[in-house]
């Protein structure tokens, strides 16, 4: 079974393989290697495999590929130079222009509308006031409210349809304002779209674990034990695979981590177990 | 960096010098992403059209080569997601074919690695690209790929894998067919 510093060296190998690692991690792998026969043997299949990725190069592209770019940004300057040249009562501008009129007529003539001016206070009549004056008509409409509360039926179109919101001598307006958001929250729930999955490590480590590739699976797990969120979990699941492993004395400091998380690393290698 | 500058003052025959120069690798960054060489030509010459439009947005920090291949990177990745996930790892069904049917010698180097990339997942193809074409380390990778840097060593680590497996693979098909046909 590998040892303690085979497994460190593990986590390391791929990057020594592709020269990644600064000076004094790689002096350490050097070290390492000159004592391990097992993980030279590995650094020569890792160093076959990037041989062969080695292999990629540059292609050559078809004869005629440059002027075809050439002739695409000439395309593209000549429609630019001659939308900066054109003036701005275009038929399309217009076209907006008038449209963004209409929907201001309509907005202005939407919020004129007295319906929707509408007053609650607590502990007062609740009024509905047109947009009239005094000497025209008495057009204030008073609902006493009774002790208990009321339900009244206010239509909102802007709430897109028919709500109803309680109204009642204790309940300030904005209170009723918040009730309806709620209310519409209820019937509307606002869907966000789902963020573009970014592939987390501690999924990453499941999938491994699922396919029973345990090494990988113990380095992803590992990687997302720094995330503080995943730590817990993260170590959990180190402590499986090294259950899965045979290393229970291993599974069992991660799983101690995991319960009694005291900002430790997550545990690194597995211990040959006596 | 002067090729740029000249550009920029409004030298056409600048932008020309660069096209020449990178259009090489821009147009093999897309290729070797994207298996449809119609839809990799056409994503080479977008990332060149897109430099140039945006040229006063290079400001030099990398190479001009690192910075229009990025362009082409994301191109394809922007493709490759547009595309159903499947249609990504779908291989090459058809059996591979050599394009000329005479000895081994006659199947190209670079046709195999074509194929074999072809046939590994698109997450994987594209790390691979962006370490071994583009010359990529580690950090700018996970940049370009916006994934965490464990996660992209792992998919340029099994992406070697697998390229490595497949390029086995259509080398047995390669040898055994030049045999048959001595």
């Amino acid at each position: 079974m590998a040892g303690l510093k085979c497994r460190l060296i593990y986590r390391r190998v791929w990057e020594y393989v592709d020269e990644q690692l600064p000076a004094n991690q790689k002096r350490a792998v050097e070290a390492h290697l000159d004592s391990c026969a097992d993980c030279r043997q590995l650094v020569v299949k890792l160093r076959a495999e990037a041989a062969a990725a080695q292999l990629i190069q540059p292609l050559t592209p078809p004869a005629d590929f440059a002027a075809r770019v050439l002739q695409r940004i000439e395309a593209l300057e000549a429609e630019r130079s001659g939308r900066a040249a054109r003036r701005a009562f275009t038929p399309a501008r217009i076209g907006w222009a008038a449209t963004a009129l209409t929907l201001l007529i309509i907005a202005a003539a939407y919020f004129a509308n007295p319906v929707y001016r509408e007053t609650v206070e607590p502990g007062r009549p609740t009024t509905i006031t047109p947009s009239v004056t005094a000497k025209e008509k008495p057009a204030s409409i008073a609902i006493k409210p009774k002790p208990e509360a009321i339900k009244k039926e206010v239509t909102m179109a802007e709430a897109g349809g028919a709500r109803t919101v309680a109204v009642g001598p204790k309940r300030p307006a904005r209170v009723v304002k918040s009730a309806g958001i709620r209310e519409i929250a209820k019937t509307k729930p606002i869907i966000t779209p789902a963020p573009v999955a970014a592939e987390n490590p501690l999924e990453v480590a499941a999938e491994y674990e699922q396919n029973g590739e345990m090494e990988d699976a113990l380095i992803a797990y590992q990687e997302a034990a720094d995330n503080p969120q995943d730590r817990e979990a993260a170590l959990f699941g180190v402590g499986r695979i090294y259950e899965r492993m045979g290393l229970s004395i291993s599974a069992i400091e991660a799983y101690d981590a995991a319960v009694f998380d005291n900002g430790n690393d997550a545990p690194e290698s597995g211990r040959t177990e006596g | 960096m002067a090729a740029v500058q000249r550009c920029l003052a409004g030298e056409r025959e600048a932008f020309a010098d660069l096209l020449e120069r990178h259009k090489s690798v821009v147009y093999s960054v897309a290729r070797h992403m994207l298996k449809n060489e119609t839809e990799a030509e056409d994503m080479a010459q977008e990332a060149f059209v897109k430099a140039y439009m945006n040229l006063k947005g290079f400001r030099g920090e990398c190479s001009f080569r690192n910075w229009i291949c990025r362009i082409a990177t994301h191109l394809c990745i922007d493709r490759l997601r547009a595309q159903r996930p499947e249609k990504n790892r779908v291989i090459l069904e058809e059996p591979w074919e050599p394009a000329t049917a005479g000895p081994e010698e006659a199947i190209t180097t670079q046709e195999q690695v074509r194929m074999a990339l072809g046939r590994i997942p698109a997450h994987l193809r594209a790390a691979v690209v962006l370490r071994h074409l583009e010359d990529l380390s580690y950090e700018e990778m996970a940049e370009t790929l916006k994934l965490p840097m464990g996660t992209v060593k792992t998919h340029l680590r099994r992406g070697r894998e697998a390229l490595k497996r497949e390029l086995e693979k259509l080398e047995g098909v390669g040898i055994s067919k030049g045999r048959k046909e001595k």
